[in-house]
């Protein structure tokens, strides 16, 4: 029944191109499995670790011009260089887990801003390698012929399916022991400690994830749209991922992809407005969290299952054992 | 050799001394009782044993190696289990779950294989889920498997945690008042539950105030008062120190129409 949910899901997403034709449509829709990937990667060491990051932005920006340079600068082929980029990524993901070891809750928080304003800065300045304020021109667009005629039709289809494949690779860790060992250093750090998990490594570990599914959307939005800028990546775009990661559910990464999805749409859905949009679109988010205190997960779950792992029981056995009656048998041999 | 040795630990926390110069064995096979007053140091012991506090000065040395400087995660790799005194299960986890998290130092597979999903990560996952789903039978908590800790009752998280505890496949194992808030008949159970896994090897230092569970079921009883140790010995000769008495358990009352005297306070 699951099974069949996704696979409709999945399926009316795939068959949009045939039916809308509109260039404009298909980069916004685009631009939602870009941004899905990023939300789903912000989601394993926020929602699920536990550690704040206000830098997404950034993670997704050093994927996006570590690829750009390298196509533009050393003439590196499209695989090689984002190859490059995600070592990159996953490099500054170590960094940040490290400092998130010594640092804690909104100190973190506040950290990670700094971060991605350092990189703002960077790009801004360091003309010569990352083009400076106008931004990276010259990037080769992947250009991929045999599935339709211009960029936006040709990478719908793969931007789809990687998108799908890094939701469930990401659903596979939550419900590993590397998951576990996140949630449980979110929800109590001194018994995670105290039941030999290594926090310190775990956290690492969701920086690392974190950071390599951002550098993966940056990859991927430098060959959709063959332009990187500092304005791609700043501080309120990071703040947009976490709108779309608590709209989704924060912990939920079936969710994410919805929140992707809504919050990336949504704007545009409402631009004919003109000067209400903004305010129609804060309204559409706050009648969301009312609505669904939990966000879309409590949709997305239903699809997928809840976000808690496997049940090795079936449900009626759990229904016909009330806690209160089994209680009293505790320890008899 | 004891399997556990604390030797002169003192640990302050700003001007107050929660332990003054405590020095503890653990013998093998053991259960010890570690009773005394509120604010006596008893949780703190059990903190610093577990590496979630450094002791300001002394050592602790388990099994021949000093763990005072370890971080925790390496100190329950090393055979120490616990539970803690108020409900410190993952809430956002189900009971399965949290016994599984204990079952990570048997675990090697690298993110990157999770990621991919091995044969070898898979079959970890396998044994760790089987393991946990026994020791959960093991103390009559199976039908939580699947229910998450935040929607658990204060009893039925105690036996989680037990379990939890117990998927370390400790050496030694620290309760910190499992019996707290119980039922009288689920603190029975709890008695026997302990007097099991006694059974089967493991060491337990029990924290408990219900006096009459710890007279029961303890080999030794060490009773500590503002943070020193003032008397250690068997249960007996425990309820009849004068010291620990006056410190801790008050003097045995007669009521009218009964001829012996209680041990201890009533409903302690």
């Amino acid at each position: 029944m699951r099974r069949i949910g996704i696979c409709v899901f999945l399926g009316g997403l795939a068959v949009v191109p045939l039916v809308v034709h509109n260039a404009f449509y298909l980069h916004v829709m685009n631009l939602v499995f870009i941004n899905a990937i990023v939300v789903v990667g912000l989601n394993l060491a926020t929602g699920v670790a536990g550690q704040i990051v206000l830098g997404q932005a950034a993670l997704m920006g050093i994927g996006a011009y570590a690829t750009g340079v390298l196509m533009v600068r050393a003439a590196l082929p499209w695989y090689a260089a984002g190859l490059l980029a995600l070592a990159l990524s996953s490099l500054v993901g170590i960094g940040l887990g490290a400092v998130s070891t010594r640092i804690k809750g909104h100190y973190l928080a506040i950290t990670t801003l700094g971060f991605n304003e350092i990189f703002r800065l960077i790009t801004v300045n360091e003309t010569a390698v990352t083009g400076g304020p106008s931004g990276l021109t010259g990037i080769p667009q992947l250009r991929l012929p045999g599935l339709g005629l211009h960029p936006d039709l040709q990478l719908y289809l793969p931007l789809l399916g990687l998108s799908a494949l890094m939701t469930f690779l990401a659903l596979r860790v939550f419900r590993s022991r590397f998951g576990r060992n996140f949630r449980a250093i979110r929800d109590n750090e001194v018994a995670a400690e105290a039941m030999g998990v290594n926090s310190r490594a775990a956290k690492i570990q969701a920086f690392v994830l974190c950071s390599f599914w951002a550098g993966l959307g940056g990859v991927a939005y430098v060959l959709l749209v063959a332009f990187v800028a500092p304005n791609n990546f700043t501080i309120s775009e990071s703040i947009r991922y976490l709108v779309m990661l608590i709209i989704g559910g924060l912990g939920s990464i079936p969710g994410s992809f919805l929140g992707a999805l809504v919050i990336t749409i949504l704007p545009e859905a409402l631009r004919a407005w003109e000067q209400y949009y903004l305010f129609a679109y804060a309204v559409g988010i706050i009648v969301v969290l009312l609505a669904f205190p939990r966000g879309l997960s409590a949709i997305a779950d239903r699809f997928v299952g809840p976000s808690m792992g496997p049940h090795p029981l079936p449900a009626q056995d759990l229904a016909t054992l009330p806690g209160s009656k089994t209680e009293k048998t505790l320890g008899t041999p | 050799m004891a399997l556990l040795e604390a030797r002169g630990l003192v640990k302050r926390f700003g001007g107050v001394t929660a332990l003054d110069g405590v020095d503890l064995d653990i013998q093998s096979g053991e259960i010890l009782g570690l009773i005394g007053p509120n604010g006596s140091g008893k949780t703190t012991f059990i903190n610093v044993c577990t590496g979630v506090t450094a002791p300001n000065q002394g050592s602790v040395w388990f099994q021949g190696t000093p763990i005072h400087d370890c971080p925790s995660w390496q100190i329950s790799r090393l055979g120490i289990g616990r539970i803690f005194q108020t409900n410190m299960l993952w809430p956002g986890l189900t009971a399965l779950e949290n016994v599984m998290v204990s079952r990570e130092a048997f675990s090697r597979a690298s993110v990157l294989e999770a990621v991919v999903s091995t044969r070898r990560f898979r079959g970890e996952e396998d044994s760790a889920r089987r393991k946990a789903m026994e020791i959960l039978e093991e103390v009559g908590a199976a039908h939580l498997a699947g229910r998450r800790a935040g929607e658990m009752s204060y009893g039925q998280s105690k036996l989680v945690e037990v379990a939890r505890a117990l998927a370390l496949e400790p050496r030694l194992l620290l309760l910190d008042e499992p019996a707290a808030g119980l039922r009288s008949e689920l603190i029975e159970a709890m008695g026997a539950l302990i007097r099991t896994i006694r059974g089967r090897g493991i060491t337990v230092l029990i924290v408990e105030h219900r006096i009459k569970l710890v007279m029961g079921i303890c080999d030794r009883v060490a009773v500590l008062n503002l943070g020193q140790k003032i008397a250690e010995g068997p249960p007996a000769q425990i309820q009849m120190d004068p010291a620990v008495i006056d410190a801790y358990l008050g003097e045995p009352i007669v009521l009218p129409g009964e001829e012996q005297p209680r041990a201890g306070v009533s409903g302690r």
